[in-house]
Parts: C-alpha cells; structure tokens; sequence
C-alpha cells in the first residue's frame, strides 16, 4: 500500500486532511495509507505543524503613532478634495471615469511618445490649413511630421467632455498601410473614459449617445471648417463610416485627410465600448461592458491553433469539439457545452489536488498541461503559445467558449487574445464612398 | 475567521456598507470609522506579505487613500471587506514589485517586531527552552514565507494565517473553490519545502 502512486494521492489529500475538509471516507482512506507508510506520515506530521505554527504566527498591532500618522494622512486627503458631496450616480461614475481618463492620457504619452513631453503643434506648413487652439486635456497633440492635428472645440452634455481628433493634411497611405493604423490611439483611449464606461455604468444611457454621435460630427465639422477645410464632405464621410456599422452605436473620435491608394480620402475612427482594449493597464471594465460586445470581436490567436485546442480538449471533455470556422467568434459554438460539474475545470495547477467534489483531477491536469507543452513545441507562434500556457484548463474551455467575460473575471488579459474590432473607414471625399 | 466579524453587521454599530453610504453623502467621519476599523486588518496583511512593519505601514496608508480615492466606483457587488482585501492584496502586489524588496534569505523578517510583540509571541511556553524553540521555529517560518512566490504568500497569509475557509479566499482572491485548493496545496507543498532544512535540523 505504499506504492508510489498512492503516496502521490496522499501528498494531495494531506492539506485538506488537515484542514479538516476531507470527506470521511477518503480520510479514513488516507489515515490507513499514513499508518503503513512512514514518509506520508512524517509529510503529514510535518504539514500538521507548519500549519499550525501559520496560525500562530504573532498579528501586530498599530502603534499609536501609526494610528494617529494613518489619520492625520487621511483627513489631508480629505480637505484637499473636494468635500464629499451627496454623490447621485452620475457623480460617482465621473469621478471613475475622471481617474480613467488619468490613465488613458498616460498610456498615451508613454505609448506614442515614449514617455517624452508630447511636442506643441505647430503651423501648417502647406498653409491649407490653419491650425486652432489645442485643448491640452485630449488626445494626443501632434500628428507625424509631415501632418497636423487639431483638436475640436466645443463641449458636450455628458458626464465628462472629450473633444474628438483632426489631422490635416494627413499622410499616404499604401496597401495594408492601415491595418496598424495607430493614430486615433489616444482619442479612443480618451473616449472610453469619457463615455463608454460611464454608459457602461448607467451614467449616459442611449439617447445620451446618440446626442453625443451628433455633436461629435458637429465638432468635426466645425473644426475642418474654422481651418479652412472641408466640412460637408468630412460630415459625408463620417456618416458613410457609421452606416456601416449599421445599428450599433458609435462614436466618430478622430479623423484625418489622407491619401488611400492615391485618392484623397477622409479616414474616419469610430470609437465603440471594446476600446478597453487599448488600455495595458490592467485596469478593467465591468463584465457588463465585455458581455455587450457581441461578436464583433477578431481573436489573434489563429484558426488552426484552436482548432487542435479543440481536438486536444476532446479527450478530456468526453467529447468531440470542433473549432469554429470563422476567426470572427460568434459566442458558443465550438461544442464543447456541458454541464459544470466541477470535475476538473475550478482546477488551476498541475499537480491538482480534490476538486469540490473530492475526486482528484491532478493527473489529467497534467496530461492538458502536458498537451499544451506539446502544442507549443509543434507551433511557431510561441507568444501566443505562452499565453495560452498561462491559462488554466477552465479558462482555456472559456476561450473556446468566448467567454470574455469569464476571462476577465479570471483577471485574464483579454488583450492576449483578442484586438478590437475594424472601426478605422477610408471614405472618397470627392465621391462619399468607402474605399476601405 | 468569517468576513462578517469586523463589519459590524452583528454589533450595535453601522455596518461597513452603512459607513461607506454614510461617506459618500459627505460624512468624513464615516470613513475614519472605516480606517479605524480596518488599519489592524491591512497592516497585518501588509506586515505578513511584505515582511516588513515600515513598509507595512506605508502601504496601509497607500490602501486607504487608494480607498478613499476610489470608493465612489463601489459598486456594491462583493462586501466591502472582501473588496478591501483585494485593494489591499494589489497594493502589497505592487508594492513588492515596485521596491523590489523581496526580502532575502540574508534579511530576518520580523526582526522589527517592537519588544512586546515578541514577548507576546512567545506567550503561553511554559518553560525558556520552549519558548526558545518555538521563537525559532516561527523564524524560519516566516524566513520561508518570505522567499514565496507573492500569489502562494498571499494564500497561505488568508487562509492559514488569517484562518479564512476555502470560500471567504475564493471570493476574496475572485477565483474558483478548486483553484484556491490546488494553489494552497502548491504554496503549502513549496513552504515545506523551504523548511526542509530546518525540519531536518530539529530533533
């Protein structure tokens, strides 16, 4: 009775054994093995008294000084904000979204310019336009070098304004050019905060929106107009670029007069509620935010990888899972349903221990882990492969699933996996139509 | 230790959902309540995963002006004890990472316990060589934790430290029931391993 494997099933029962949370019969199962094998039984007595020198470990106690350091510290904060008001909703959701505009404006600075001060526009050097005031709470303030970037004036009725972007003249661009498109970053950043996370939260609901999608194109508008550019065919483009999002409602955040594939083109960004993103931080929305995002969303990780995930989970779901087809996820429809049983999937590490069910799960555990080694020693994309080797046996399940919002209620990157949806449009300013 | 004893939920005082209503209406004093009420909590935590009293106590004020800060966007959704657990649980996480102060196996955490703590350690010996002994097992105790991983400190802190079951971690840490025993067993099975020498040496 002391062969190696069940001492390895014993090494996983002694925690909960001594934690007293063990069924009876799979105690007394163990207490047996202790009593006939004696390096069990010196793990458990040595495991019985670390734990209970754990919990005898002596608490400290705040030293007056502490206390009266920690309250002193705590009314200065006090007095210099402002003095608490009677919060309604929308107060409370603005001064969230105010700190996550903090973080958008940071991440903007350190991801386009390194960290270094962001350069001060500057006059047009082709003088087609001229350029107005920046305001200094948006955005980023400079276009590349060869382009300029205005910023609109004007202020919205939402729980926080955010002005959108304008760059004019803008650069060439040629094929394939605009898939890493990167300068609407900090307008988008800047939007989340401004207004898809208060609408998240219930500060703005949908006509809030709708008002805020007009008078962004406004704003637009007026400013190519105060520079000399032209406004009825930016308005053109911008409503080209949001009817082909169809009913879903976005939010026109930057532009730039761009040459597309040598024709003179207006590039519309719409901003939309995945724009969390672009956020590195690890700050998070709510899972309200991630459920409503439907499946627009394009996953990195490619077909073929999630294809031989699916067929490599089959043995362990008892199943056959197929992958989906289309890298554009549409929910649940890999095949992997089933009921949660617990059985193997709350387990996060390889070398397992009981479920909530009490049956051990370790060595199949290990075989998944074993099987994603595998993978990633086949695949060549081994950052993707690293990723998905953070992931737990459940999370990956998630993954197949497209349950976003589970992964981020995992504390998962969802970043890893996913990058926002298309929401950059080439417009003909001459003719009105998307070109891309 | 349950999640309900220091909210006040069963004595004849407000609840911590109270005082942090009462606060967002404007009641300063609400949240020195709350200060009071939890400083002994996060210094400990923080005292236990940083090894350190005087980071500790940084990081306690960090906490609650971190808190103090961002209690407007409570929501409501977990209690605010479990939410300030993980408040606290980040800022000591960041904390370490920041001042990269990981103690090292030449520091001895605990070290600057005040006299009268140590004595309270070793309350209860009944005779010096005990007492000794069991002062120099809690030291390599907390030599070994120092040297964790911070997510295994920061299990073993909840639930063998602080005596929080398997549920009041899972919901404090937001992970599953099996997750929080698989990852107790790995940081349990490596602190063992890191007292190895040490068992080895005792008679």
């Amino acid at each position: 009775m002391t062969t190696g494997k069940s001492c390895r099933k014993a090494a996983r029962l002694i925690g909960p054994f001594v934690d007293g949370e063990l069924p009876a019969s799979r105690a007394e199962e163990l207490e047996r093995h202790l009593s006939a094998c004696s390096a069990c039984a010196l793990r458990h007595r040595r495991m019985r008294s670390m734990v209970g020198e754990l919990s005898s470990l002596p608490t400290i106690s705040p030293s007056p000084g502490e206390r009266e350091e920690l309250l002193m510290r705590v009314r200065r904060e006090l007095s210099e904000s402002a003095p608490a008001p009677a919060f309604h909703r929308r107060a409370q959701i603005a001064a969230a979204a105010v700190s996550l505009l903090a973080i958008a404006v940071v991440v903007v600075t350190v991801t386009m310019w390194g960290g270094k001060r962001a350069p001060v526009v500057e006059e047009s050097a082709s003088g087609e336009f001229a350029p107005t005031e920046v305001n200094e709470t948006t955005g980023p303030k400079v276009s590349p070098e060869s382009s300029k970037y205005y910023a609109g004036e004007g202020v919205l009725n939402a729980a926080l304004s955010s002005t959108p972007s304008l760059v004019a003249p803008g650069r060439e661009y040629g094929e394939g050019e605009l898939a890493g498109y990167r300068d609407d970053l900090g307008a988008r950043l800047d939007f989340y905060s401004a207004y898809w996370y208060p609408y998240s939260m219930g500060a703005l609901d949908e006509a809030d929106m709708r008002r805020a999608q007009r008078e962004l194109t406004d704003q637009l508008a007026a400013t190519a107009a105060s520079i000399g550019g032209d406004p009825t065919s930016l308005r053109t483009a911008i409503e080209a670029a949001l009817s082909q999002a169809g009913d879903e409602l976005l939010l026109p955040c930057h532009a730039e007069l761009a040459k597309v594939d040598g024709r003179e083109c207006w590039l519309i960004s719409l901003s939309g509620p995945e724009d969390y993103l672009l956020f590195s931080d690890p700050q998070r929305p709510p899972a309200m935010v991630l459920a409503s995002l439907g499946g627009e969303e394009s996953l990195k990780v490619s077909e073929s990888l999630l294809r031989e995930l699916a067929a490599g989970l089959a043995p362990y779901e008892g199943a056959s899972p197929q992958a989906p087809s289309d890298p554009r996820w549409e929910g649940s429809g890999t095949g992997l349903e089933r009921e949660e049983t617990g059985q193997a999937t709350g387990e996060e590490e390889t070398s397992g221990t009981p479920t909530d069910g009490g049956e051990p799960v370790g060595e199949t555990q290990a075989d998944f882990r074993s099987f994603l080694r595998d993978l990633s020693a086949r695949y060549n994309s081994l950052d993707m492969l690293d990723k998905l080797e953070r992931l737990n046996y459940e999370q990956v399940i998630m993954l197949l699933h497209g349950n976003w919002a589970g992964l981020a209620a995992e504390g998962v990157n969802l970043g890893d996996f996913l990058r926002p949806p298309r929401r950059l449009w080439a417009v003909d300013r001459e003719t009105g139509a998307v070109v891309r | 230790m349950l999640l309900d004893e220091l909210d006040g939920s069963e004595r004849d005082r407000p609840t911590d959902e109270e005082l942090v209503r009462d606060f967002l209406a404007g009641n300063g004093a609400a949240f020195e309540e709350l200060v009071t009420r939890y400083q002994p909590t996060v210094m400990n935590m923080a005292y236990r995963l940083l090894g350190n009293r005087s980071d500790a106590a940084d990081v306690c004020q960090e906490v609650f002006v971190l808190l103090l800060r961002k209690l407007g966007s409570f929501r409501g959704e977990a209690k605010f004890s479990t939410w300030l657990y993980r408040v606290s649980l980040n800022a000591c996480h960041d904390y370490a990472r920041k001042s990269r102060r990981n103690v090292s196996l030449s520091e001895s955490p605990g070290d600057d316990l005040p006299e009268i703590e140590q004595r309270l350690a070793d309350e209860g010996a009944d005779a010096p060589e005990a007492s000794m002994e069991r002062a120099e097992v809690q030291k390599a105790v907390r030599e070994a934790i120092a040297r964790l991983p911070f997510k295994f400190k920061e299990i073993i802190y909840l639930h063998d430290i602080s005596g929080y079951n398997y549920k009041e971690v899972a919901e404090i840490l937001d992970i599953s029931l099996g997750t929080v025993k698989s990852r107790l067993n790995r940081a349990r099975n490596r602190l063992a391993v890191e007292l190895r020498d040490f068992w080895e040496q005792m008679p």
